[in-house]
């Protein structure tokens, strides 16, 4: 399994390996095709910080190549945000004084259909971890009930069951999405106190059983910030590539989060991600993973959204709302999870897309499957 | 009696072993390979292996190949 | 002496197939020439600790021929299924090989097509899984189809052996970039087989990451087969150290204007 992978580099890439490579090794790795885990590392390395323009020609002519010119749209709708954890970077967090909410299947109902008139035909579903409150069979209802109203539904909720991920898929999702977080056991440990999320390696399975139930599209990534990111950048594309090589029918796409403002007074250790670090991750990723989408949440602001557009991303969120209700008059039933910084609507999205010279893709993927 | 020997009709004694089969026909025994009717013969059976009619054996060897 | 450079020892890089060490990444095949005699010495030159044989009907007006006797004593061998056409064939061939005495490996060679001599893939993969089943150390010859070689992989086969053209046509590495992807993705090692006309060629497959090459008609049919073996010995050996020391770094002038990460610098 991959945390296999983690232990063997965790040896062979201590701490001090960072500092320890040149803008020789830098410019060797720019001259390869194809990268191994070790140039991916001397691309996040500091050294790598003077050649990000080269890596930057690298990875856009590699993206178009893969990917042509075109953006994925979709967009997150919450279902409930009841959680019994209490990580210490997220507004949802049990202990959070927050409005508690859960939309009843006719209020996702309402909420679908005001997502799918602005055109955005990919909706990405989450909730909150709660079993009791939004349950397998909780999620199962609306997944079925959205289902006829989008051509592809993405699920973000916590870790499930092979079992699980199959009933689900069956009822008509056709993509997962699931961040490790931190790939770093000890700051894992440190940022989840308590609930089910403690545990490091049934989430860090996740994707494998998803894939195993059928799942043919998986999107992972670390939040960036929570520990050393460089770590946590290498770690996130390993596993990656660690999914590509081993479900090779299954698409993966790795997102970039960086820790946003939330409610709660959590101040990590571990140094910022600024933006020049962003850039770095986003290009190391796109050079190590050719073929591996690229997702970018609105966690950014619109410049940084548009700047960091033509370097490797292939999918945006646009119009997102992270709060439980909102799209239509249920009006923000739940509090958001993270603030948003590019709150433009989807045609303004659309418009910045095109005035890149990309082609806005409402709809990549259609669910063809009969619905069990 | 007929027997069939690498695909050709062949006239041989009654009475005649494998192992004499191959004598008679003077091949390297250490690196041939026999075939019964199909079935592989080990070397160990050439000797106690009397041919009946209609038989047919393959006898096999390794030529330069690639 | 400068013991920073280190001087290469084929036999510290040896290639792990079927439970042994080889030292030599050049295997040879003995088709094609012009007699048997000259075999000895070609093998010699050529370094080759695996070399294919195929098995043959006796020749009635030789019958006490048999490349055997031209085989240096540690050699492996590693006979071939050519004649095969189906699974079922491959599979009896193998039996009859290993029943020779000559050790359990097997190369897998079905053949349909006659006319480029191309492998059947989907044969190729049943004769491999039943032959693992029975304790064969397989190799099967395949054309570079990635998903065939994940499933040769997953059935147990030892090694990978792609074509890099067709068989006798000496035309080099004709699917280098199918060869390529089979190198990045496939865990076993990948013997480049058919098609290496030249030592050239086989120094590319080698530097690309090949395991191997297995080398035939271009030796067998060269002018002198025997200085051709040795060059093949020395450009394989040339291509794998070529491999292992990485390749050479492509200086970066830097870039006057920085137009797509230059929007770090403002504001």
């Amino acid at each position: 399994m991959f945390y296999e992978q983690i232990t063997e580099w965790q040896q062979r890439l201590p701490a001090s390996s960072w500092a320890s490579f040149s803008r020789v090794d830098v410019e060797r790795v720019l001259a390869r095709e194809t990268l191994r885990p070790q140039d991916l590392a001397i691309l996040l390395s500091p050294a790598a910080l003077s050649y990000l323009e080269p890596m930057a020609k690298k990875a856009q002519a590699l993206t178009i190549r893969h990917f042509g010119r075109t953006i994925g749209l979709f967009t997150p709708l919450y279902l409930a945000n009841f959680c019994s954890n209490s990580c210490l970077y997220c507004s949802f967090h049990a202990g959070n004084e927050i409005v508690r909410c859960k939309l009843t299947v006719e209020q996702a109902l309402k909420e679908g259909e005001a997502i799918s008139s602005t055109g955005l035909q990919h909706l990405l579903l989450l909730t909150g971890e709660s079993r009791t409150q939004s349950g397998p069979a909780y999620i199962e209802e609306c997944v079925r009930a959205l289902r006829p109203m989008f051509a592809s539904l993405g699920l973000e909720v916590y870790p499930l069951s092979t079992e699980e991920y199959r009933r689900l898929y069956e009822a008509g999702i056709d993509s997962v999405t699931l961040f490790q977080e931190t790939y770093d056991e000890i700051t894992y440990a440190e940022v989840h106190p308590a609930g089910p999320k403690r545990n490091y390696h049934y989430r860090l399975e996740a994707p494998d059983r998803a894939c195993e139930a059928g799942i043919s599209s998986v999107n992972i990534g670390a939040l960036l910030g929570l520990s050393d990111w460089r770590r946590d950048a290498f770690y996130s594309a390993l596993h990656a590539d660690y999914l590509q090589k081993n479900y090779p029918g299954v698409e993966v796409s790795i997102s970039v989060p960086r820790l946003r403002p939330y409610a709660g007074s959590f101040n990590p250790t571990a140094a910022p991600v600024t933006d020049e670090a962003l850039v770095q991750i986003i290009l190391a990723y796109r050079l190590f993973l050719p073929r591996a989408g690229l997702t970018l949440s609105t966690r950014e602001n619109p410049q940084m959204r548009e700047n960091l557009l033509p370097l490797g991303i292939t999918r945006m969120s646009a119009g997102a709302l992270t709060s439980v209700g909102g799209y239509s008059e249920t009006d923000n039933l739940g509090s958001a999870q993270f603030e948003i910084a590019d709150e433009r609507s989807v045609p303004d999205v659309v418009q910045m897309i095109r005035a890149k010279g990309y082609l806005p893709a409402f709809c990549d993927w259609v669910n063809m499957r009969k619905v069990q | 009696m007929q027997i069939v020997v690498n695909g050709k009709a062949q006239e041989i004694l009654s009475e005649c072993t494998v192992f004499q089969l191959l004598e008679d026909k003077a091949v390297t025994l250490k690196a041939a390979v026999v075939e019964l009717n199909g079935i592989i013969l080990k070397q160990e059976h050439w000797q106690s292996t009397l041919l009946q009619t209609s038989d047919s054996l393959e006898i096999l060897v390794f030529m330069g190949g690639g | 002496m400068n013991d920073i450079i280190q001087s290469f020892n084929p036999s510290d890089d040896s290639l792990l197939i079927g439970g042994v060490n080889l030292s030599s990444r050049l295997f040879v095949g003995t088709g094609k020439f012009s007699s048997h005699e000259i075999v000895p010495r070609v093998l010699e030159a050529s370094g080759a600790q695996v070399v294919t044989m195929a098995l043959r009907r006796v020749d009635w007006k030789n019958p006490q021929e048999n490349i055997l006797n031209y085989m240096p004593q540690n050699t492996i061998l590693l006979p071939n299924t050519s004649g095969a056409r189906t699974a079922e064939e491959a599979v009896r061939i193998a039996r009859l090989a290993q029943a020779a005495g000559c050790g359990n490996w097997v190369k897998i060679e079905v053949v349909q097509d006659q006319r480029y001599l191309l492998p059947d893939n989907w044969e190729t993969l049943k004769a491999t899984e039943q032959l693992v089943k029975e304790g064969f150390v397989v190799l099967p010859y395949m054309s570079p189809d990635l998903g065939a070689a994940r499933r040769l992989q997953d059935a147990g086969a030892a090694a990978i052996m792609p074509l890099g053209s067709p068989i006798g046509s000496n035309r080099g590495l004709q699917t280098k970039e199918l060869i390529r992807i089979l190198i990045e993705e496939i865990s076993l090692p990948i013997i480049v087989d058919a098609g290496i006309g030249r030592p050239s060629e086989a120094a590319e497959a080698m530097e690309m990451g090949a395991a191997a090459v297995l080398v035939n008609t271009a030796i067998a049919t060269a002018g002198d087969p025997v200085f051709m073996a040795q060059a093949f010995r020395l450009a394989v050996t040339a291509g794998r150290l070529g491999y292992l020391a990485g390749p050479g770094e492509r200086r970066f002038e830097a870039a006057a204007s920085s137009p797509l990460i230059g929007f770090l610098q403002e504001g």
